[in-house]
């Protein structure tokens, strides 16, 4: 290594002296001093850079890192109370919907529970008469006549609101399905809804409702079930 | 309240480091107040992203070169109404308070000349204590490159305060 490589060296890294530039520096006078003078410079210029840090700058620095996470936290639980508040507007209008469904026409809900319950529709073989008696029974109807023959299915059904006894009565054109709704009144009335029918009459403080796509035995089936639940076998006046 | 193990981190980088950068940012800005907004800037973006810091030993590093990005990007978004550090006059001291009239602040006026691209490296290498190669994967420049910037940032120093002294003498 020569002086010149050395300064060169020295001159760019002045605090790191290599095992071969201690080893010229030692034999070498002028680079001696050479080193000594850089330290000197060294010494000098990292005091003039050691600048005063103001005063508590570290604690304002934490002190705005702190209340900005405190912000971005409570603006997190701020977003978290919307989605909470925007689930429970989902909730409602989904309600509102269901409550709206509920407040359809009868006819409209009478159609739509038969999609409710399509099992319904699929047996052919009537019921012991003392099960379908057992389901006015449980609404509370008492049946003054004898009940028509032939009900395949016979549940306690709520329709929307109201409470009914939904059966079917297969015919040979297709099964009718009887609602009869105790305590709900209604002025008597024929409906159509795409290919189905129904008809309501007002029956024995209670409403009966027949839904067949075929209407051909809505007058027998009424005065059928006039005879059961008011003992008389006539259609009522008014009779469509 | 809990004070959860990323804020302690957290609050040990600032206390240990805070100094460093400030020093680190004022050199590279010029103004005290600028230092200080760029100190602060550069630890809210560490914070941001202090899942990031693995080592220890290479915090510093790190944060130097948040502070130098937040310092780019500072200037890039707008300009800012400081001091051209090439018009300071080294012989205007009377603008300068009296403890600023000694050997520091003749220093420190110089070293507020140097171009940029000189005081760069020489900043981290005095300042940050790091080495030459280290410096070039800082600046992304060859170690031969700051090598030579080194030298000449020391040489023109020497030069403008030689300069300065023997016309402070005459």
């Amino acid at each position: 290594m020569n002086c010149l490589e050395y300064r060169r060296l020295l001159g760019s890294d002045p605090r790191r002296e290599s095992a071969e530039m201690q080893a010229h520096r030692r034999g070498c006078n002028g680079c001696s001093s050479h080193h000594a003078q850089a330290l000197g410079f060294e010494l000098a210029l990292k005091r003039a850079l050691n600048v005063a840090v103001p005063d508590g700058l570290a604690e304002r620095i934490l002190l705005v890192q702190t209340t900005a996470e405190r912000g971005s936290n409570g603006r997190r639980r701020r977003q978290l109370r919307w989605l909470a508040v925007a689930a429970v507007l989902v909730a409602v209008v989904g309600l509102s919907v269901f409550q709206l469904r509920v407040f359809e026409p009868l006819p409209q809900q009478l159609i739509a529970h038969l999609g409710h319950e399509p099992e319904s529709l699929l047996t052919h073989t009537a019921l012991p008469a003392q099960e379908v008696e057992q389901r006015f029974a449980q609404r509370g109807v008492p049946l003054i006549g004898p009940l028509p023959e032939g009900i395949s299915y016979a549940q306690p059904c709520p329709v929307g609101m109201l409470a009914s006894v939904h059966m079917v009565m297969p015919e040979p054109e297709g099964p009718v399905t009887v609602f009869y709704l105790p305590g709900h009144e209604t002025e008597r009335g024929n409906f159509a809804s795409g290919t189905m029918h129904v008809r309501a009459v007002p029956m024995a403080k209670g409403t009966l409702a027949l839904v067949a796509a075929d209407t051909r035995h809505f007058d027998a089936l009424e005065a059928r079930w006039r005879l059961t639940l008011e003992g008389r076998g006539d259609i009522a006046a008014g009779a469509l | 309240m809990r004070v959860s193990s990323r804020q302690r981190q957290f609050d040990a980088l600032v206390r240990a480091h805070n100094g460093d950068l400030y020093r680190y940012a004022y050199w590279l800005c010029g103004d005290p107040a600028l230092a200080q907004d760029l100190t602060q800037e550069a630890f809210l973006r560490a914070w941001r992203s202090l899942d990031a810091l693995r080592e220890t030993d290479a915090a510093k590093a790190w944060l130097i070169t948040i502070l130098r990005r937040e310092h780019a990007r500072l200037y890039e978004r707008k300009s800012f109404d400081t001091t051209d550090i090439s018009e300071l006059d080294l012989d205007d001291r009377d603008s300068l308070s009296p403890e600023q009239l000694g050997e520091d602040s003749i220093v420190r006026a110089a070293m507020l000349q140097l171009e940029p691209k000189y005081r760069e490296p020489l900043l981290l290498q005095v300042l940050g204590g790091f080495s030459c190669e280290e410096i070039a994967r800082e600046l992304d420049l060859g170690a031969a490159a700051v090598m030579t910037q080194l030298f000449r940032a020391r040489q023109k120093l020497k030069a403008m305060l030689s300069g300065d002294r023997s016309e402070a003498r005459a």
